[in-house]
């Protein structure tokens, strides 16, 4: 095997196995919610984002 | 590399253009002239040049090596016609339309052997004995009708213009019957045959190229495999890293705990994480609806998100009787900054149920299932095109499929 093979390869484990290990880790594709500061009233705010399925911060019924 | 090519036993001109033809096999009776495509006992030439199929291994006089032995293609018989076997489900006889070829070869010390050749793959010939009857109307038999349709290179035997064959398979073993042009039996012959690997064949024919192209893709492959099982211990190494933030102890609600919030705890998190608020209510025995929000608020009060909770029961009758469904055990799941939370059930809704009992639990660092579930959708169908690839490439380098 070629070393280009080699590093194509690991290329290819990186971005199968690793990416979605750390995406899922993360917790990437879920319902989140951030804090962001109101620059005029420096108070902390809650901004909420759905996920890739369903459901979500502001998903209500 | 394959192997090299005998000396021939003989080489006489074609009585026809003069090209010297060379024998190979000293039982040979039968000759075609490579040049002319005239036979032995042909009185004129041919008006065209019979040639073997077209074969990526196979090709008249090639050596190839094959259990230890090397051995030479000498000629080239092919068969079209139908086979017969019995079906035990439909309690019939079974017609399929078939063709195979089978090339003569021959070894160093002039031993003869036949590789088969049809669209499953090859088989590995050699004459057996003759050790029972012909078996007619015995259902364990595959039953062949075979017309010969050409036949190129040297022979041990004169085949006929159109020969007829009848053969009986069961099992690796078969009984040939060389019929004449009325049909009786003229010559009957047993053979054995085993199935020939593929790969075997492309190292016996010295085809380095197509085994290492079947290298790569079978490294890929290997690739694929190991990655899914990464994916798969990483997701369970994950998992064990979940912990419990908070354990919600049996709660009871009923009609007049609806809009009233009631106070599940407080949990705190270091780090953003994604959080899971795992719920289980008791089972309920009649059709209804629970719906909740979980209430998330920060220690200024705040709030921060709800989430949505639902316990229910259905049933009902259709064409399969009596059915049921439920669900009485609910998780939303969200990303959380750090910081301080205060939790908090506010039921919104709850029919036919008087009372409901309602706990659970909340647990930090819940693996996200989604990236991982799409990876090894991707990698499943990459090994799906590549054992397809795989087969498609085996089987144009042994020529069992395209060209």
């Amino acid at each position: 095997m070629s070393k280009l093979t080699m590093i194509l390869i690991l290329i290819f484990c990186g971005a199968v196995v690793i990416l979605p290990l750390w995406a899922s880790w993360k917790g990437i594709g879920e319902s989140s919610v951030t804090t962001e500061k109101d620059k005029t009233t420096g108070r902390i705010l809650y901004v909420g984002s759905r996920g890739w399925v369903g459901g979500g911060p502001s998903s209500g019924k | 590399m394959s192997a090299g090519t005998f000396e021939p036993v003989k080489v006489e001109p074609c009585p026809h253009c003069g090209y010297p033809m060379k024998q190979f096999n000293p039982n040979s009776m039968m000759m075609t002239c490579e040049s002319c495509g005239s036979k032995t006992g042909d009185t004129q030439q041919p008006e065209y040049i019979p040639t073997v199929p077209v074969n990526p291994l196979f090709k008249l006089h090639e050596a190839f090596d094959y259990r230890g032995d090397t051995w030479q293609v000498i000629g080239c018989q092919s068969y079209r016609g139908v086979v017969t076997e019995w079906d035990s489900e439909d309690n019939n006889w079974e017609k399929t339309p078939w063709s195979y070829h089978t090339w003569w070869v021959i070894n160093a010390a002039r031993e003869l052997a036949w590789v088969v050749q049809d669209k499953t793959g090859y088989f590995w010939s050699r004459k057996g004995k003759i050790t029972s009857g012909i078996p007619e109307g015995d259902r364990s038999y595959e039953i062949g009708d075979w017309t010969l349709t050409s036949a190129v290179g040297e022979f041990s035997y004169f085949p006929a213009e159109n020969e007829r064959v009848k053969s009986y398979e069961k099992d690796g073993k078969s009984l040939e019957v060389l019929l004449d042009q009325n049909g009786n039996n003229k010559e009957i012959e047993a053979f054995t045959s085993q199935s020939i690997d593929n790969m075997d064949l492309l190292r016996g024919f010295g085809k380095i190229e197509a085994l290492n192209g079947i290298k790569r893709v079978g490294t890929v492959l290997k690739v694929a495999i190991a990655c899914i099982i990464c994916l798969v211990a990483g997701f369970f190494a994950m998992m064990s890293m979940e912990s419990t933030l908070l354990e919600i102890p049996s709660q009871n609600f009923n009609n007049a705990s609806i809009n009233k919030s009631v106070d599940l705890g407080t949990i705190s998190l270091e780090e953003s994480s994604l959080v899971a608020f795992s719920f289980r209510s008791s089972r309920q025995s009649r059709d209804g609806i629970f719906d909740a929000d979980v209430l998330i608020k920060d220690s200024d009060n705040t709030v921060v998100t709800e989430l949505p909770v639902e316990f229910w029961r259905e049933s009902g009758r259709d064409s399969d009787g009596a059915w049921t469904e439920d669900q009485f055990g609910d998780a939303p799941r969200i990303k959380l900054p750090a910081g301080n939370f205060q939790l908090s059930l506010v039921p919104s809704a709850m029919t036919n149920w008087s009372e409901l009992t309602v706990k659970g639990t909340v647990t930090r660092n819940v693996v996200s299932t989604l990236p991982i579930i799409v990876a090894v959708l991707f990698l499943v169908l990459l090994l799906i095109l590549v054992t397809r690839k795989k087969s498609k490439y085996i089987q144009k380098s042994t020529g069992l499929r395209g060209k």
